[in-house]
């Protein structure tokens, strides 16, 4: 009985002893390449420009493989409470608060779950990138929360559809295949229209 | 017609003088070379890279070695009908992109290639009915082994791939069929992502962190493979299935992995008739609907089944060695439904830490205590009785075995005796 | 220190009841044997260990403090303690040499069990590996030392064997039974940063749970754990892993013999 309690006790004391380190800023973690999944589709994260994270008030930390992946969890998750977000600059992989990065959204930017959006510390860098890349959007935090990321998955689909239609494909009953008047859509679809075929 | 062009390949038969005094030998035999001609390269180490643009046969004859540390790949194929055999690659470019093999174009044929390569093995971009077929691949985990983007209707058969990033990558590359391959200590054995039709059938997998994995993919049909022992990651598994639709798993063998099967976001697959065995975890559900998991063999897992936020899955037929059967009618199946208990996945879901209680005792009499409740759970309608197939086991020889008893009975009573005795 | 244990050791492999724990064991283990027959494969984790691994953690944690409490306990109450206390005998060797006594002859016991079950076993058809055979051996040999001690401490606490026979019950029933659903419960309330160190904090206060992570990882099976544990699975798994396993040991004993050692000396004085 008392070993429990001495057990009991050693616990309690070592809750203090934790409960007396307070709270400090919220910190970006590392990324461990050989154990951290994206939290979204659970592929492996690599260590690179696309990562991103999401610091919970709980002290709970998610990775994403890619910044579709977070806005998608984020899309889900609304009644979390969020310290931070973080994702990575293009070039040096510096991490930065999402709310003070800029982002750049080009279809021939490979990502790893292909949102094709990339995130850079500053304004300057990211619209020399967008010069450099033909048919890039530069975005702000706030523009980037309105990002039709559901939009470019539909894309996704909707190239399917057309794959699927010249072989009698059962329809893919799921997510929109309505919006398919969106201009954007219809630009990217003939873009990458032969591709498919 | 063919008469002619068996002539002009005769005719056109040239053969190279190993240490050639050129810098590049092969490549100026290639660009002398008429279309549809043959390039036999004599056995021998050859530094250089290779461009072949036009419709050759390269033939190394003996062992042939190319080796290149430059940016370039060792050798880039483009157009069209280009056939390569018998070849060793060296790549030793440490480049983000870099990779061994470059391809585009179409109707290619590479046989009898083997790759080494500090990144990528073989890229194919844009390309349409290539076939890369028994070779071998060896990496540096830094790269794909064969990356396929944007093509379609290639065949990669009896290829075996090691130490790569992933096996055998698909972006957005339709009606491929990858048979009889093996990839091992890799991160993904094979990966499909935005990928439609393509055909999976009789590979192994093996030791990697994940033997195969659809995402976003459409009627992938995964037959007779072999996905075993990816099971020293912690996020180790056989197969996972991520917003993957119409996928017809049948009769795989998934044995000894971390996961068996994986199911995320996933619609209208078939999972039937598949050995899922030895797994610590046989299949995981989440958030899965309207699959079909029918005739499968579920022995030997620690723990067979979890299933959270799925409905509308058809589940029957399936033997489960952890269910109690009984039969009334006697038609072979059970009357008694088998739950797969989601309390686990649910309490590691919100808490990862969790799961250093997997399988603890009390953990199983807490999940026995919170009965979820039934719309929660994923159950078997009616469990087959009998499983169908028949299980061959290793064993140690008999007489090791007899004489480990023996020993144990000899020393235990031995001891036994002279505690007894001493004074 | 040897006179008790020899003692202890004469004393149980004399008394009726140690007999009837060859029935039991032989019962257990050669039924789980028999069961192994429809296991698709003899080695790594899968199925059949995990019952077998489940079995020996209800059972024999219970039977070894039982028997461990009680074998002092008995002593308490019938006044042998007392008159052994006039002899000039040190504390630590008569705890030492009840262990070693008990341990003894429980391993006794259970070896023979162990080989008489094996024998079963071949004589009804069935193969094993003995891979498998001897971790599972190894593995239930652990349990059955670290309980009886646990047992032998509780009796150093107790005065009846009633007394021990409820502490040790209870003991077992919050290690075994219910210690997922206290941590689970009591980590509720903290911060979520905390609790993966509290978790690995309470790996190591339970000996059950350490002894079967430990086994589940030898079966190079530490990856189910998940991703919190993957420093500690690969670092456990090293070579340096078995040093802490000897610290662990070590430090177990310490703090078990220590502590019945000052409660018995505390006794003594009253």
């Amino acid at each position: 009985m008392k070993k429990t309690f001495l057990r009991l006790f050693g616990l309690v004391g070592l809750i203090l002893l934790l409960a007396g380190c307070g709270n400090e800023e919220v910190k970006p973690v590392e990324i461990n390449e050989s154990t951290d999944t994206c939290e979204v589709c659970n592929m492996m994260v690599a260590n690179d420009q696309h990562v991103t994270q999401i610091a919970l008030e709980s002290g709970r930390t998610l990775v994403f493989d890619d910044l579709g992946c977070m806005y998608e969890w984020l899309d889900g998750h609304a009644e979390e409470k969020i310290a931070a977000e973080f994702v990575r600059d293009y070039h040096n992989k510096e991490w930065v608060l999402v709310d003070e990065a800029t982002f750049v959204y080009n279809q021939s930017v490979k990502t790893p779950m292909a949102y094709n959006v990339i995130s850079f510390k500053d304004k300057q860098t990211a619209e020399e990138f967008a010069a450099e890349h033909e048919g890039s959007t530069v975005m702000t935090a706030t523009e980037l929360a309105e990002h039709s990321w559901k939009r470019n998955q539909e894309m996704m689909m909707k190239n399917k559809m057309e794959h699927h239609s010249h072989d009698q494909a059962e329809g893919m009953d799921h997510s929109g295949e309505t919006e398919n008047d969106d201009p954007q859509t219809e630009e990217s679809d003939s873009s990458h229209g032969e591709d498919t075929h | 017609m063919k008469k002619f062009t068996m002539a002009l390949l005769v005719f056109s038969c040239l053969s190279i003088p190993t240490g050639s005094e050129a810098s590049s030998p092969i490549q100026s035999i290639i660009d002398t070379t008429p279309a549809g001609g043959t390039v036999e390269i004599e056995a021998g180490e050859y530094e250089e890279t290779i461009v072949i643009d036009k419709p050759l046969i390269i033939v190394g004859k003996g062992d042939v070695l190319l080796r290149s540390c430059e940016k370039e790949p060792v050798v880039i194929i483009a157009g069209e009908g280009v056939k390569i055999k018998n070849i060793t690659l060296e790549h030793c470019g440490a480049e983000e992109e870099d990779t061994a093999v470059s391809i585009t174009g179409s109707h290619h044929l590479l046989d009898g290639i083997k790759i080494e390569t500090r990144r990528f093995g073989i890229m194919l971009v844009e390309v349409n009915d290539v076939t890369v077929q028994n070779s071998e691949l060896k990496g540096r985990n830094r790269g794909n082994g064969i990356d396929l983007w944007k093509s379609d209707q290639n065949q990669i058969e009896n290829v075996k791939i090691t130490n790569v990033t992933d096996g055998i990558y698909l972006e957005q590359s339709h009606e491929n069929v990858l048979s009889k391959n093996s990839i091992e200590n890799s991160r993904y054995g094979m990966h499909l992502m935005y990928s439609n039709q393509n055909v999976l059938q009789e590979n192994s997998s093996t030791s990697n962190i994940t033997g195969a994995m659809l995402m976003e993919t459409d009627k992938t049909s995964v037959r007779h493979n072999m996905f075993e022992a990816n099971k020293s990651n912690v996020n180790a598994q056989g197969l996972l299935l991520y917003e993957a639709y119409n996928t017809e798993v049948i009769e795989n063998e998934i044995r000894g992995n971390r996961v068996g099967v994986y199911i995320e976001k996933a619609e209208k697959n078939q999972l039937v008739s598949n050995k899922i065995i030895d797994n610590f975890i046989g299949v995981q559900f989440k958030n899965a609907n309207e699959n079909k998991i029918s005739q499968n063999t579920f022995i030997g897992n620690v723990n067979e089944a979890q299933a959270i936020e799925s409905s509308a899955n058809k589940v029957d037929n399936n033997y489960w060695d952890a269910a109690s059967l009984v039969d009334m009618d006697g038609d072979g199946k059970s009357e008694i439904p088998y739950h797969a208990d989601p309390y686990f996945l649910t309490l590691t879901k919100s808490v990862p830490e969790y799961q250093l209680f997997f399988q603890a005792p009390g953990l199983i009499l807490l999940q026995k205590l919170l009965k979820s409740p039934d719309d929660q759970l994923l159950t078997d309608s009616a469990p087959l009785m009998e499983m169908s197939l028949t299980v061959e086991k290793e064993t140690t020889s008999r007489v090791g075995l007899w004489v480990m008893s023996i020993l144990m009975i000899i020393a235990s009573t031995s001891v036994f005796i002279l505690g007894r005795k001493r004074k | 220190m040897w006179n008790i244990w020899r003692s202890e050791l004469r004393m149980s492999l004399r008394q009726r009841s140690y007999y009837s724990f060859i029935l039991l064991w032989v019962a257990v283990i050669s039924l789980l044997f028999l069961l192994q027959a429809s296991a698709p494969s003899l080695t790594g984790y899968t199925n059949m260990t995990g019952t077998v691994v489940n079995i020996a953690l209800y059972l024999i944690p219970l039977f070894m403090l039982i028997i461990g409490s009680f074998s002092i306990a008995n002593e308490m109450e019938n006044g042998q303690w007392r008159l052994l206390t006039t002899y000039p005998l040190f504390s630590l060797s008569y705890i030492v040499g009840k262990i070693g006594g008990q341990f003894t002859s429980q391993l006794i016991v259970f070896t023979f069990s162990y080989g008489l079950s094996l024998a079963i076993g071949l004589l009804s058809g069935n193969g094993f590996s003995s891979e498998w055979l001897l971790s599972i051996y190894l593995f239930s040999i652990s349990l059955l030392f670290f309980f009886l001690v646990i047992g032998v401490v509780v009796g150093c606490l107790v005065s009846t064997r009633w007394q021990a026979l409820s502490i040790s019950v209870s003991l077992w029933f919050f290690l075994i039974m219910i210690w997922p659903t206290a941590i689970i419960a009591l980590l509720g309330l903290v911060p979520y940063t905390w609790i993966a160190p509290l978790m690995e904090f309470a790996l190591f206060v339970n000996p059950a749970e350490f002894i079967r992570v430990s086994f589940v990882l030898s079966l190079d099976a530490g990856a189910v754990f998940g991703q919190t544990y993957d420093s500690l699975m690969t670092f456990l798994g090293s070579p340096s892993g078995f040093l802490i396993k000897i610290i662990y040991f070590i430090g177990f004993m310490t703090f078990m013999l220590l502590f019945s050692m000052s409660m018995l000396e505390w006794r003594k004085r009253r």
